[in-house]
């Protein structure tokens, strides 16, 4: 009897040990079932600071799958807006009501002037797809425990950057921390989460960090004012006609 | 009398708001901005002139079907600050109209800009031409029309427009289909001018036929344009075409560059004229011309950049050399700093615009703050 007991225990533990071990590919896609937004709108606000000057950007963003539409509200932009549909961006200019398509390589600059780009604002695919994770390490970063990822481009998928650092919360599954490398190793972005909030059962980063780290004292600040998910999105939203 | 209109109009708008309750919903925006202009003569005199600039835009509450818009230019203007000249307060209503949309259409009427832009400095296919074709909000753009447009799915669509010239009895129509493909982004159009007399001379009632393409080849953004314009009978006009390309590359750093080079071909000393929206043999070109115009912007970081818009005619070799430089000072101040120079002899393109303005070099430096 005691045998039975005993060899119980021991299946238990290591069938439960075995369990609690997850790969990579189930950590990112724990994250990305947190951070990855089908549908949604965004009030948010990004601050880019350069030494003491700063400029700020309001927006207000809808997507749903492959498609964005982003508004700004800010005083200097008000009225600027975005259309992103698959692959081609429309950008509307206020003042002379014109909608102009932007051309490809317009997306790989620094949208309205910060250090993220269109691309990174309009990425809509998961890391998952993007990229082919392995775990490196945990690390505690800012008092919480984290698993540490790192990622490649998986082949091929159109990435921004050659390599991915990730910094993954072990118990919520949030991303804390994101290192953006180039070929050549060199750091190029950072990006560090400040504030992480549950939202409709999903810890979602409310406000983050990304620093150029080619530039010096440089920051931008992305601050999320609120988030509606799955909401519902008038037809024709995604359409040159809603841009003017 | 039509400045006190004007303000009437303003007023009524104003009163009707308030009276409708809509006030504690209006917002208003807008932006205050000071220029210093510098005149530099061939007399190696120097005229200066001081703008002051309110533009006031009023955000009135939408329905879902039903947008209102109101933007408004109140210009302070010191002539000639040495000799003192008496100032001079003027007011442009930009935008003053209504838009409604319908099941299947859009339909704006009032004042409106109408532009047909596409990304090319000089754009021969616009709805509205003029010396303004490098002014990305020329004043030109800002109209009395009708327009209805017509969505046949997201990224198409037919704009179908009638507008009201102010030194024409005459309606002005335009037609402007829309389409994607492949990427591309495709423009067909037709516009029917209206006879103007412009400086005692007639410029007459043009027709124009015109495409345009935008997409990508490459790493390259490229564009194009193709145009037959016309007086009275379809055989008598001639073509005018557009190519550009486009390309911007950032660095490691974060600052970028950005460079675009176009060349502009047309044909027909009635056409040439008229696009700088002149009558005929008027400008010293006979008829051809060609224009190569380029445009490089270096962003320097996140609040600064400079760049340099060159435009020349290679048969004449006169030069238009337009530098410019921008930075955003903090507290929602912006500076800006340009420069024009005209380049060449009497009887050439840009030699004639430096002679009739009476100017080796123009400087605008400015001051805006948004609101």
């Amino acid at each position: 009897m005691k045998k039975i007991i005993i060899f119980s225990l021991i299946i238990t533990l290591f069938v439960s040990g075995t369990a609690l071990a997850l790969t990579a590919e189930e950590i990112i896609n724990k994250r990305d079932d947190n951070e990855y937004v089908i549908s949604a709108r965004v009030e948010s606000e990004m601050i880019v600071k350069n030494g003491d000057r700063e400029m700020t950007k309001i927006m207000v963003s809808i997507s749903d799958g492959e498609n964005a539409f982003i508004t700004f509200t800010n005083p200097r932009d008000r009225g600027t807006k975005f259309l992103k549909k698959d692959d081609e961006l429309y950008m509307f200019f206020p003042d002379a009501e014109d909608i102009v398509q932007l051309s490809g390589h317009t997306l790989n600059q620094g949208m309205m002037g910060s250090d993220y780009s269109y691309r990174d604002m309009m990425e809509s695919d998961k890391l998952t797809d993007l990229y082919n994770f392995e775990i490196i390490g945990e690390e505690e970063y800012e008092g919480r425990l984290c698993y540490k990822l790192e990622g490649t481009p998986a082949e091929g998928a159109e990435v921004s950057y050659y390599r991915r650092l990730v910094w993954v919360d072990k118990e919520r599954f949030t991303g804390l921390k994101e290192e953006l490398y180039a070929q050549s190793g060199r750091l190029l972005k950072d990006t560090r989460v400040l504030k992480v909030e549950e939202i409709e059962g999903r810890w979602i980063p409310m406000e983050s960090i990304m620093e150029n780290k080619l530039r010096k004292n440089t920051e931008t600040r992305l601050i999320i004012n609120e988030i509606e998910f799955n909401p519902d999105i008038p037809e024709g939203t995604f359409s040159i006609r809603n841009l003017k | 009398m039509r400045s006190k209109i004007k303000y009437l109009l303003i007023f009524l708008s104003i009163l009707l708001l308030t009276i409708s309750g809509m006030a504690s919903a209006l917002d208003i925006g807008g932006e205050m901005k000071t220029t210093f202009q510098g005149i530099f003569q061939e007399d190696k005199k120097m005229k200066s002139n001081l703008q002051e600039t309110l533009n006031l835009e009023l955000f009135l509450p939408s329905s879902a079907s039903t947008e209102a818009r109101f933007e408004l230019d109140m210009i302070f203007k010191s002539h000639d600050l040495a000799t003192g000249e008496k100032s001079v307060l003027d007011t442009a209503i930009k935008k003053m109209y209504l838009r409604s949309s319908f099941e299947n259409f859009d339909l704006t009427a009032g004042r409106q800009p109408v532009s047909w832009s596409y990304g090319a400095m000089l754009n021969p296919v616009d709805y509205n031409l003029g010396a303004v074709v490098m002014d990305e909000a020329g004043s030109s753009k800002f109209i009395n029309a009708i327009e209805v447009y017509v969505p046949f799915n997201w990224n198409s669509g037919l704009a179908i427009l009638a507008s009201f010239p102010e030194n024409s009895d005459d309606i002005k129509w335009g037609l402007r289909g829309r389409t994607g493909y492949k990427g591309y982004d495709l423009t067909l159009n037709y516009v029917q001018e209206v006879q103007r007399d412009i400086m005692g001379l007639t410029v007459p009632a043009f027709k124009r036929i015109g495409a345009n393409a935008k997409g990508d080849l490459g790493v390259f953004g490229v564009y194009g344009a193709l145009a037959y314009v016309y007086e009275n009978e379809l055989e008598d006009g001639s073509f005018l075409y557009q190519i550009g390309a486009d390309y911007s590359y950032s660095f490691l750093s974060g600052s970028k560059f950005l460079c675009q080079l176009e060349y502009l071909n047309l044909e027909g000393d009635k056409v040439i004229n008229g696009i700088f929206g002149l009558p005929a043999g008027i400008l010293p070109v006979g008829d051809k011309l060609e224009l190569l115009a380029a445009n490089i912007n270096y962003t320097i970081d996140d609040f600064s950049s400079i760049g340099l818009l060159l435009a020349t005619a290679p048969e004449d070799g006169s030069l238009m050399i337009l530098p410019r430089y921008s930075n955003m000072l903090g507290n929602g101040l912006s500076f800006n700093l340009d420069f024009g120079i005209n380049q060449g002899e009497t009887d050439s393109l840009f030699g004639f615009l430096a002679d009739q303005s009476q100017a080796e070099l123009v400087m605008n430096s400015s001051i805006s703050y948004p609101f």
